[in-house]
């Protein structure tokens, strides 16, 4: 299946602005992230040393926030899109 | 709530009056607003809110200006490099917005300063570049119920939210945790646009009008040209704003 992954801010630097990823049926939302993390030079900005999301990266899935603790729980259909911001600090 | 009352004649909010009506204008001239932070974003905040014709700004920051902040500071003309930034703005608002009281405290946001100086205020802005003290200075607007209306920026890209204590969710809720981060690049712009939508938040609360960005945080990233929403209710389990609530 066919899901859809869009990057914002230090993401988007990192991973670019919207990725397609082919992942097999029944893929998590820590699959893709993994996936995802997989493409850029800097898979460090979303997940650990053991492949754990960051707790930081905030995920937006049909409207509602995933936390990355549940990622894992979460199941995508073909066509899903997943929304990924890590929160900015500067005034 | 303050006592001055303004002087202005009475073309200087014509073009703002039948948006808000004389109420509403009454309504910003007797508040009073921290704004926490007088840089990218309090720049544009504090502006917008003394010409709106605020009664009073508290304006808080440590920082001498540096010459790295030109780019976005508007408040700090180039000449000011050196001087506190508090007394720089102080004198900027004073020329743009001459009725509107200004209070500079040269000072840091911590535990006794911030529960002092929220005390004072209807609405507090947080314009302020870390997370620490976001902290600190949420926790006392959270105790003082005063609306606490945070912005943030990055590079192109920035998040604002409006924090309506014991009405919706915390700053914990909506950011459990954050990135490590040191000295972020910055447009200008991008501040601009963040800063100004916290004042247009601080309007809105103060003369009622509107649907206030409560419960969701806006996202949003200049270069790609989008933008979200990113809707959240109480955390269950949140460390800071679950106590006392079932
Ligand atoms: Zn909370």
């Amino acid at each position: 299946m066919k899901i859809l992954i869009r990057c914002y801010a230090r993401f988007r630097d990192a991973f670019g602005e919207e990725q397609a990823l082919e992942l097999p049926e029944g893929a998590t939302i820590l699959d893709a992230v993994r996936t995802l993390a997989g493409t850029g030079p800097d898979a460090e900005l979303l997940i650990d040393n053991v492949g754990n999301i960051r707790s930081y990266v905030m995920i937006m899935h049909h409207d509602v926030r995933v936390s990355p603790m549940e990622a894992e729980s979460v199941s995508l259909s073909d066509g899903d899109m997943i929304i990924l911001f890590p929160p900015v600090s500067g005034g | 709530m303050k006592r001055i009352q303004p002087s202005y004649s009475s073309s200087r909010f014509e073009r703002q009056l039948p948006l808000i009506g004389p109420e509403g204008q009454k309504k910003l001239e007797n508040s009073t607003i921290l704004i926490a932070g007088v840089g990218g974003l309090g720049s544009p905040a504090a502006t917008y809110l003394a010409l709106a014709g605020v009664g009073e700004l508290i304006i808080v920051d440590d920082d001498r200006i540096q010459e790295s902040n030109l780019n976005r500071q508007f408040l700090h003309a180039a000449a000011s490099v050196g001087l506190q930034k508090v007394y720089s703005a102080e004198a900027t608002l004073g020329s743009l917005a001459p009725d509107t009281s200004v209070v500079a405290y040269p000072g840091r946001i911590d535990e006794i300063s911030a529960d002092r100086l929220v005390a004072d205020a209807d609405v507090v802005i947080d314009a302020l570049d870390n997370y620490e003290s976001r902290f600190v200075l949420h926790e006392a607007a959270w105790n003082a119920e005063v609306p606490f209306i945070h912005g943030a920026v990055e590079g192109f890209s920035g998040q604002m939210t409006s924090i309506i204590p014991k009405k919706g969710p915390c700053l914990s809720c909506l950011i459990p945790a954050v990135p490590p981060s040191g000295k972020v690049p910055v447009i200008g712009a991008t501040a601009g646009v963040i800063g100004s939508m916290q004042a247009m938040e601080a309007i809105k609360y103060l003369t009622g009008i509107g649907t206030m960005i409560s419960g969701r945080l806006f996202l949003w990233d200049g270069q790609a040209g989008r933008s979200e929403f990113l809707h959240i209710g109480s955390r269950k389990n949140c460390p800071f704003c679950s106590k006392g609530r079932e």
